[in-house]
Order: C-alpha cells, then sequence, then structure tokens
C-alpha cells in the first residue's frame, strides 16, 4: 500500500471506517444524514467506500456539488441522476405520461420548468416507482455550493433550495441524503438568517461528525503504509505509533509522512519522524495550510469584537499544561479577560464559543469544559503565536 | 518556450557512434536512453511514481503529485524519463495511458484542455482515438464538447487508468479559473479514472490554500538543485558520453572539483545549466572559468531575453534593475530609483516572486529582493560584465584546492599565540616553548611547509618588518608562497596589532606588497589572459588556441599553473573575507572590529580585486558580531552562503576541507 496524501484510496484502504459506515447506513434507513467536518478529514473517502461498496438494497449516487452554480443547474443535475437510476424503462413511461396529461412534448421542454418543479417532478417519478433499490445521494460540498447560489440568484432563492429539499425529505419518506461539507453549513445558514432569511432546512437531519481514526486503526495504517513505501524503522510497530500519535491519528497526516519519509529517503526513526513533523508546523511555507485556522478567524466571526476574543481564547486553552485538560465557561471568560479579550455579554461568548466548537477549533468534555478539539491544532498553534 | 537549440554541433563525437543530441529546454526531444544516462539522483523518486502508478493501475486508487522546483530543475527531464518507463514496462503499458500536456500549450478553458488530453492520447495511440470524431465534435458549442469529452474519457478509462501529465500546473489554473478548477475537480472526484502528475515552478495558492478546490489533492514533491557531488557526476557523465578523456580525468582531481565547486557557486545547481555547459565544456574551457560562464550565458542569452519579454514593462524594469545592482534592493529602493508608486512595485514584486523571477530575504519587518536565477543577470548585462567576472574569480579561488589545503594546515597547528592589544603576549605556543618561537624565525624563509609558522614567530615576536619582508621575498622568489595563507595574515595583523594606527600601517603594507606582486605577475604574462571576462568569447577562444602551455614564456612558466589567470591580489581579497572565521568575537572589541574595518576600507575601496571582498567584508563582521542574518540581507544568496562558509556557520567548511 503507498502513501497517498490526497488522492483517492481503493476502498480496500480506507482503514478504521467501518463502524462509522456501518452506523450511516443504519441511520439512513430512517433519516438523512449531515456530515460535517474539516477538509481532508476523510469524508469523500468514507462516501467513496459507500459507494463501492454500499449497503444490500441501496444505490448511491455520489457529486461534488462545488462545480454547481445556481438552483436550475442543482435542480438538472438531480433529475438527470434521478432519471439514470430509474432505467430507460421507467424513463419512457413517464415520458409517455407526461405527454398525455401535461402536453410535455420532450425533455427539452421538461428541463425548461422551473428549477422546482423539476426538482419536485424527479423526486416524484423516484418515489412513485418500483425499483427494487432505494437511492440516496451522497451530496458533497454543500455549502459552497449554496454560497455559488447566494452569488448568482440570491439568499432568497438559496433559502428556497434547501426548503424544497427539505419538504421533499418531509414529504416523500424514502428520499434519502447525505450532506457534506468542508465549511460548516452553520455559517451559510447564519448569512441567510443575517440577510433576514431565517431557515431551520437541516434540522431534521442527523448531524455526523468524521473523527480522526483510533489509535489501533492509525496504528494499522501508519504500519502498512512505511511497509508498502519499504521505509525501513528501528521498530515497525513503535514508528507507527510514533507517526500516528505525532498527528493526532488523523489518516491524511499519517499519509503525508510516510509519503514525506519516501521522498527524503529517511529511515522511520523517532528522531525522523519528531523532526519531519515538527518542520511541516514550523516552516514558513506551511505545507499543511494550518495557518488557515488562524487567517480564517476574520471571516468566520465577523461580528464585533469574536474574531479578536477567538483568538484569545485559544491563547488561554493553548496554555493548559495537558491537551486534554478543559476548562469551564467562567473560567476561560476570566483568563480571557485577563488577556485583554472585551467581553460586554456572557451570552456572546457562550456562542462564541459553540461556533468555535461548531468550526472544530474546540470540544467539549462531560462536564461542559472546552478545550481544543485536536491537539495538533493546539501544538501548531502554540508555536505560531510564540506561546 | 519554444527555444529548442540543437546543441548536436557541440556534442557530435565519434565515440559515441552518432549524434549526441540533448535537447535543452525539451527533454522530451533527447532520447530517452540518454536522458537515463546523464540523471543523477532522481531515480529514488522516479521509482516511487512508478509504484504509485502501478498501484493506481491495479486499484481503485488515483495518486496526484505535483513536482515543483524552479525553471531548469529537471520536471520536464523526469517527466519524460516516467513516460519513458512506463512505455518500455510490459505491465504499465497495457494498463495505463499516458497524455501528456505540454508547457507551451496554452489553454485557456475546461473544453479546450480536455481537446488537448484527447489529442495528446491520439498522437501516442492513434488505433484508439479518431481525428476524425474529434473534428466532427469540434463543431458543437464548448459546453457540448466539453461534455461529450467528459463522457468519452469516463467509458474509455472504466477499465484502465490514464497517467495525466500537465507541465506548469500553475499557468493551466490561472487560465481555468476557479469555476474550471472545480469542474476538474468535481471530475476527477467522481470519476477517478487519471493520475495527474503535474509540475510547476512553486506551490501556488489554488492548491496550497484551504479554501480552494484542489487543496491537499496533490502530494507536493520538491525538486532540488543538484549537490556538488551530483553536479560532478553530471558533469563526468556528459564528458564521458563526449568521449572528453582529459575532462573526465581533471573533473576528478581536486582542482578540478574545485573548479565545479565554483561553478556551482555561480549556478546553484541548476541542471539545465549544466547540462548547457557541459555540452561545450573541455578541460580548456574549465581552466577559465570566466570564459566558460560568459559562453554559457551567451548560449541562453536568448531563452531570458525570451522570458523578459513576456513581463510587463514594469516587471522588466524591476528585474532590469535587480539584474544592474551588486546586492538585494528593497521595495522602497526600487520605486526611488524607477520614479514608481511603491504599492505598484510591491505588487509587481510578488507578481515576480510568484513566477520565479525573484527571491525574497527578510530583515525583521524589510524585505530584500534579488534574482532567482544568477545567469538572468549575466544575460541582461551580456555587454558589460563588470559584476559577474570578479565573482567568478573569488569562487575560483575561494574553492581552490590549495587554498583548502592551507586552511586545513592552519587549523591543525597548535593555538596561534593570542595576545592582547598593548600587552605581551602571555598565552600560547611562545610562552609555553620560546626555543619553538626561535626554531620557527631559523628556518628557511623559503621552505613551503614552515613559511607561515616562521611568519607567525616573528610576527608575535613584533619582528613586523621582517615579516613582511619574508612575505615580499616568499611571492617575488617562491612564486606561488604565500597565496594560500592570506586568511591568517591578515588574522595575525588584526590580533597582534596593539592600536588603531598600527592596524591601518599593518593592513596598507600587506596590500602594498601583494599590489607589486601583482603587477610583477602582470608583466611576466601573456596579455590575452588578464581578467578574461572583459573580453569577447571569440577573443577568449582565439587566446584559447593560440596560447597552449607549451608556448608559455619561460617567465609565465615561474607562476603556477593557477596564477595565470588570477593574481596576487585576488587571493589576498579572498584571504580578507576568509580571515572572519578567526575573529574571536569573545575577545575582539567592537571598537576594535570597526577599526579592523574602516584599515581595511580605506587602504583598499577602490581596487578591483576587492570589488567582492570588500562588499562581504563590513556585513560579514556584522553577521559575526551579532549572529543574525539579516545583517546580510543586502547580499545576495551566493555571497550570504560564502559568508556563511566563512564563519563556520554551514557544513561548507567542513566539506571543503574534508577533500
Amino acid at each position: 500500500m503507498k502513501a497517498n496524501p490526497g488522492g483517492n484510496l481503493d476502498p480496500d484502504k480506507v482503514y478504521g471506517r467501518d463502524e462509522l459506515i456501518a452506523a450511516l447506513w443504519e441511520r439512513l434507513e430512517t433519516q438523512s444524514v449531515l456530515m460535517n467536518a474539516e477538509r481532508r478529514s476523510g469524508k469523500t473517502q468514507i462516501l467513496r467506500k459507500m459507494l463501492v461498496e454500499p449497503k444490500a438494497g441501496w444505490k448511491p449516487v455520489f457529486r461534488d456539488l462545488e462545480r454547481i452554480h445556481s438552483a436550475q443547474e442543482f435542480a438538472e443535475l438531480v433529475y438527470d441522476d434521478i432519471q439514470q437510476f430509474l432505467g430507460k424503462g421507467v424513463r419512457a413511461k413517464n415520458f409517455l405520461q407526461r405527454l398525455l396529461e401535461e402536453n410535455e412534448t420532450d425533455y427539452i421542454n421538461l428541463k425548461s420548468r422551473t428549477w422546482k418543479q423539476l426538482l419536485i417532478t424527479a423526486v416524484e417519478d423516484l418515489m412513485k416507482a418500483k425499483t427494487a433499490e432505494k437511492l440516496v445521494f451522497f451530496w458533497d460540498e454543500v455549502p459552497y455550493m449554496l454560497e455559488s447560489i447566494c452569488r448568482r440568484d440570491g439568499l432568497q432563492i438559496a433559502a428556497e433550495v434547501l426548503d424544497a429539499i427539505r419538504s421533499l425529505r418531509v414529504e416523500q419518506s424514502r428520499f434519502r441524503l447525505v450532506f457534506t461539507g468542508s465549511i460548516g453549513l452553520h455559517h451559510v445558514l447564519g448569512k441567510l438568517s443575517a440577510g433576514g432569511i431565517p431557515t431551520s432546512a437541516t434540522n431534521d437531519m442527523y448531524p455526523v461528525a468524521v473523527p480522526p481514526l483510533t489509535l489501533f486503526h492509525a496504528r494499522r495504517l501508519a504500519a502498512d503504509l512505511l511497509d508498502g513505501e519499504r521505509i525501513a524503522s528501528w521498530d515497525r510497530e513503535s514508528a507507527a505509533e510514533l507517526i500516528a500519535l505525532e498527528v493526532d491519528c488523523f489518516p491524511y497526516y499519517i499519509h503525508h509522512v510516510v509519503a514525506g519519509l519516501r521522498i527524503e529517503q529517511l529511515a522511520a526513526t523517532e528522531p525522523n519522524i519528531v523532526e519531519f513533523v515538527s518542520r511541516q508546523m514550523v516552516s514558513s511555507a506551511d505545507p499543511w495550510q494550518l495557518a488557515h485556522f488562524r487567517t480564517r478567524l476574520a471571516s468566520y466571526y465577523p461580528i464585533g469584537d469574536d474574531a479578536r476574543n477567538a483568538t484569545i481564547i485559544l491563547d488561554v486553552l493553548a496554555l493548559t499544561e495537558r491537551a486534554s485538560d478543559a476548562m469551564l465557561v467562567n473560567e476561560v471568560l476570566d483568563r480571557s479577560r485577563s488577556h485583554g479579550a472585551i467581553v460586554n455579554n456572557r451570552d456572546d461568548f457562550v456562542r462564541l464559543l459553540r461556533l468555535m466548537d461548531a468550526d472544530h477549533y474546540l470540544s467539549r468534555d462531560r462536564e461542559g469544559g472546552y478545550r481544543f478539539r485536536f491537539p495538533l491544532i493546539r501544538r501548531w498553534w502554540k508555536l505560531d503565536r510564540g506561546l | 518556450m519554444n527555444h529548442f537549440v540543437n546543441t548536436s554541433r557541440d556534442l557530435r563525437q565519434p565515440e559515441v557512434g552518432g549524434d549526441l543530441f540533448i535537447s535543452r529546454f525539451s527533454p522530451n526531444q533527447t532520447d530517452p536512453s540518454i536522458l537515463e544516462a546523464i540523471s543523477i539522483g532522481c531515480e529514488p523518486l522516479l521509482n516511487n511514481l512508478l509504484e504509485k502508478i502501478s498501484e493506481s493501475a491495479t486499484s481503485l486508487s488515483t495518486h496526484h503529485v505535483l513536482l515543483h522546483g524552479p525553471k531548469g530543475i529537471g520536471k520536464s527531464h523526469l517527466l519524460t524519463r516516467l513516460r519513458h518507463r512506463i512505455h518500455t514496462d510490459e505491465t504499465l503499458k497495457e494498463s495505463v495511458c499516458v497524455a501528456w500536456i505540454h508547457e507551451d500549450e496554452t489553454i485557456a478553458s475546461m473544453p479546450q484542455f480536455l481537446v488537448k488530453i484527447y489529442r495528446s492520447l491520439k498522437k501516442t495511440y492513434p488505433q484508439e482515438y479518431s481525428r476524425e470524431w474529434l473534428d466532427g465534435l469540434l463543431s458543437q458549442s464548448p459546453a457540448e464538447v466539453e461534455e461529450v469529452l467528459v463522457r468519452r474519457l469516463i467509458s474509455r478509462f472504466a477499465k484502465r487508468k490514464m497517467v495525466l501529465l500537465v507541465e506548469n500546473l500553475d499557468s493551466l489554473f490561472g487560465n481555468l479559473g476557479v469555476d474550471g478548477q472545480r469542474r476538474l475537480r468535481t471530475l476527477l472526484q467522481e470519476h477517478p479514472f487519471a493520475c495527474l502528475i503535474a509540475t510547476s515552478q512553486r506551490l501556488f495558492a489554488a492548491v496550497a490554500e484551504r479554501s480552494e478546490p484542489f487543496f491537499g489533492f496533490f502530494q507536493p514533491v520538491p525538486l532540488h538543485p543538484l549537490s556538488l557531488d551530483e553536479v560532478g557526476q553530471l558533469m563526468v557523465r556528459i564528458a564521458h558520453l563526449k568521449g572528453e578523456r582529459e575532462l573526465v580525468e581533471f573533473l576528478g582531481t581536486p582542482e578540478g572539483r574545485g573548479r565545479v565547486r565554483a561553478l556551482q557557486g555561480v549556478l546553484r545547481g541548476n541542471p539545465r545549466e549544466f547540462i548547457v555547459l557541459s555540452s561545450f565544456a573541455t578541460r580548456e574551457w574549465l581552466d577559465r572559468l570566466g570564459s566558460c560562464i560568459q559562453r554559457l550565458a551567451d548560449e541562453l542569452t536568448p531563452y531570458y531575453q525570451d522570458r523578459l519579454r513576456l513581463l510587463s514593462p514594469l516587471q522588466r524594469q524591476i528585474v532590469e534593475l535587480l539584474c544592474c545592482e551588486a546586492g538585494t534592493l528593497n521595495p522602497k529602493t526600487i520605486s526611488r530609483r524607477l520614479l514608481t508608486e511603491q504599492g505598484s512595485v510591491g505588487k509587481q514584486l510578488r507578481l515576480l516572486e510568484e513566477m520565479g523571477y525573484v527571491t525574497r530575504t527578510q530583515r525583521g519587518r524589510e524585505a530584500f529582493y534579488e534574482l532567482c536565477e544568477p545567469l538572468l543577470r549575466l544575460a541582461c548585462e551580456v555587454k558589460d560584465q563588470s559584476r559577474l567576472g570578479p565573482w567568478i574569480e573569488f569562487l575560483q579561488i575561494w574553492y581552490l584546492p590549495e587554498v583548502a589545503h592551507a586552511r586545513r594546515e592552519a587549523r591543525d597547528r597548535p593555538g596561534i599565540p593570542r595576545c592582547e592589544r598593548g600587552q605581551p603576549c602571555e598565552s600560547g605556543r611562545n610562552q609555553e616553548s620560546p626555543a619553538f618561537v626561535e626554531q620557527a624565525i631559523d628556518a628557511s624563509p623559503t621552505d613551503s611547509p614552515t613559511r607561515f609558522e616562521r611568519l607567525e614567530a616573528l610576527w608575535t615576536m613584533r619582528r613586523w618588518k621582517e615579516g613582511f619582508d619574508a612575505i615580499r621575498d616568499g611571492l617575488v622568489a617562491g612564486g606561488g608562497d604565500y597565496l594560500g595563507d592570506c586568511a591568517e595574515m591578515f588574522s595575525l595583523i588584526f590580533q597582534l596589532s596593539e592600536d588603531p594606527d598600527s592596524l591601518r600601517e599593518r593592513v596598507s603594507t600587506l596590500v602594498d606588497i601583494y599590489q607589486q606582486a601583482t603587477a610583477d605577475w602582470a608583466s611576466h604574462r601573456p596579455r590575452s589572459r588578464i581578467q578574461p571576462w572583459r573580453h569577447g568569447i571569440a577573443a577568449q577562444e582565439t587566446a584559447m588556441q593560440t596560447a597552449k602551455p607549451a608556448s608559455r614564456s619561460v617567465e609565465s612558466a615561474a607562476w603556477p599553473e593557477v596564477q595565470t589567470t588570477l593574481n596576487p591580489l585576488s587571493h589576498l581579497a579572498n584571504g580578507l573575507v576568509r580571515s572572519l572565521g578567526r575573529i574571536d568575537v569573545a575577545r575582539a572589541t567592537r571598537e576594535s572590529l570597526e577599526s579592523y574595518v574602516a584599515a581595511v576600507e580605506r587602504r583598499v575601496t577602490d581596487m578591483p580585486e576587492f570589488a567582492v571582498g570588500l562588499r562581504l567584508f563590513r556585513p560579514g563582521v556584522g553577521l559575526l558580531t551579532s549572529g543574525s542574518e539579516g545583517e546580510i540581507a543586502t547580499l545576495i544568496e551566493p555571497e550570504r552562503k560564502i559568508l556563511r562558509q566563512a564563519l563556520g556557520l554551514t557544513d561548507g567548511v567542513a566539506a571543503l576541507s574534508a577533500e
């Protein structure tokens, strides 16, 4: 098995996701799913594995929606996918029926319907068809598509697209979706809300996070990659565990480290592994683009002093003794104030903490305390901020 | 770039049994077996790429790799070898097809990109792809062309993979725009039938920023300049292919390695430039590095001039200004010199940096810019090479094996007696063994192995005049004596002089002696060999044909070979820089160092032989005392490298002494 940072993986090479995938199929029996995770966290590989190895009785269709710019394009894509799924026989039957009932003479005319009509027609066709398999759409990068629709068609249309999809989910009990996105959908919803169009268009979907691998699976992945790349190591298992721990068990970074060791012709020794990972973190070229976690604060938290306060919150939490140490809200608030945070309203501060949780900066322990979600990002933050 | 230059005229040798053609700008035009023969250092990477492609061919995985590095670093060379290896591998050639989008193909849209891919496949696999079908398709709208071609490629590659080689990916992505990039990414995500092996000059925003569609999509693999050993191997391999036995042998000698090291100091390990240079290099050419570099620049000038023509007027002005400067420049200075707004200059500098023309060094919040490619400077000032000539001469001496040997000898000697200014010597060898000093002074003044110890002993005993006389006699009678000891002489003068006046006087005396020696040397050598970079290539070639070693005059033969092109003052200037590494910072005061710099500047300013040495000297003292690289930010990178070596801040010195 070759290290493959960024490429598509053979389903057999997607490690440690079997339980999550089983849970997703189970959930899809009753509910659509909203999968939100940072870029390069492995969500697309999970979907591809589900696509190539679907559960019996399901027919998944994977679409990367990043290229879609308008509601019309989106509706046509969905229509085409559904017609493709239904097969020639059902398509012909539907065509004749429309010809007789609605005087729709051809496919082109059908596509000249409004995007909403087209979408509804497509899903109705799907629901009334007696197919042996259930269709499930895997729609990747939904937030990007919605942002494009906001720009081209306006906020109102973007909200209507979301509402139309929600209506179809509610009205058509067998219509299933998996939404994924690398930027949180809550940012798009927040933009709609700020534009006077509040929508709860995803509250019927089951939210799923994509966590890093367990240490067991991360270690196995690293070990198999070291073998596949024929990298010498003083102790394969120890080297694999060190690689896994150094990058918080993120599969993408495990692939990167092993690929880097191979390219630089380094043995998988402890100093080499530690030095390689450290180099990625402090390099001015920022090969893993970790600076994004700092630079995006201003656009993610544009209200008042939020961006500045978020920086201070991260500084405060980076200085705990251990990465696993969590801090209750009042303590974070007090320490942030002492570091210069301007907080006039505790509720606003709590709102900001929750947003940072949704954006994968923070997570909460059982007592409600906050800490960095990923020790890797905490380590980088300390280096980057000179803490 | 369409600057295909046939070098077969230069490389044709009977031993090769036919034309030895190595294209400088289009490696895919070169016989792959020759490329294999001259490939240095990239075999592990090539194997890694082939393994990735093999895995892609036999599974649902697809690997995407971005090879990045400056122009001439060997990206196209590597792609050519990769394609050749795929086509000659019995398994791979059945399971993958190769399409190649070359760097000179301008593509402005996604449909155009797909058409180019189809055409490339058609060229390599004419039985499987039809030109008539494509011609018919092109009568449709671009959107329809895109849709049909996507479907065609997906169906064609349902059971095997495409290896898509794309040169200048940054340019392609720039032309496709974000929308085109998203469509391409969607295609590759939804239908993973292709492995992209792409090249670019650097990691660019479209692949490196998290907000961009292709963030994290590629495994970035940097290609590095050739190391000294690799440069040597490359030159030996090409010389061997050309049947240049004399050159092969010379490159194996310490002197030959010194020349290669000096060349590397100028060309910074750029493989393309060494391939071009090797196409005409002979033993005689390497003897005269100035001419050698000048001819190289001459060969590459059309290429660089064409590249300059691609720039906007302001960008070109900035590049030309940097060409004319000895050191680096900050945006403020550039805007003042060009009478342009600093904001415009800053923007263009960023673009030039992205395009690989300039590179930046930070000093605090201030940025200093210089040219990335040293030969671009030479190509710009092809009619006036007053700067590069001295620099080449400086490097030639810096990497002379004789000098390296002298440095090793000096290091191997027990510590030089250290004396405080105005104080009698209280420590070191003379205190422990006065007899040693007497013995050293009594040694023969012309005995090379002990000459420096005698000088050291004399100056330690404050017998300055006798010491200077010994140097003078050594230079006149011994020919090459003391040339390798210049750093130690400066070092002793600095350490043993009691006050600024005596320091100034002794520096001046030392320079006087070497100046006289240089005048004597000039009058004894053939005129045509003086400072070869000041003459045209034609004159050099004539001189090289007429001034064979056998025809040298008796007088000039008295000078060692090295002195035929490098005069004593040049050695002294070299020693001045090297003496920085012998200063004991813990004992030297700021005032004493300032006196040293002032004494040197007062005596050697305006002496052409000291042009480089003097430019490095003051910043070098600053780096020595503060330890901050910011002190040398105004120097260009090769100069900074020399200073780091002089101060032992890199392994350069160790590597040198290891030879």
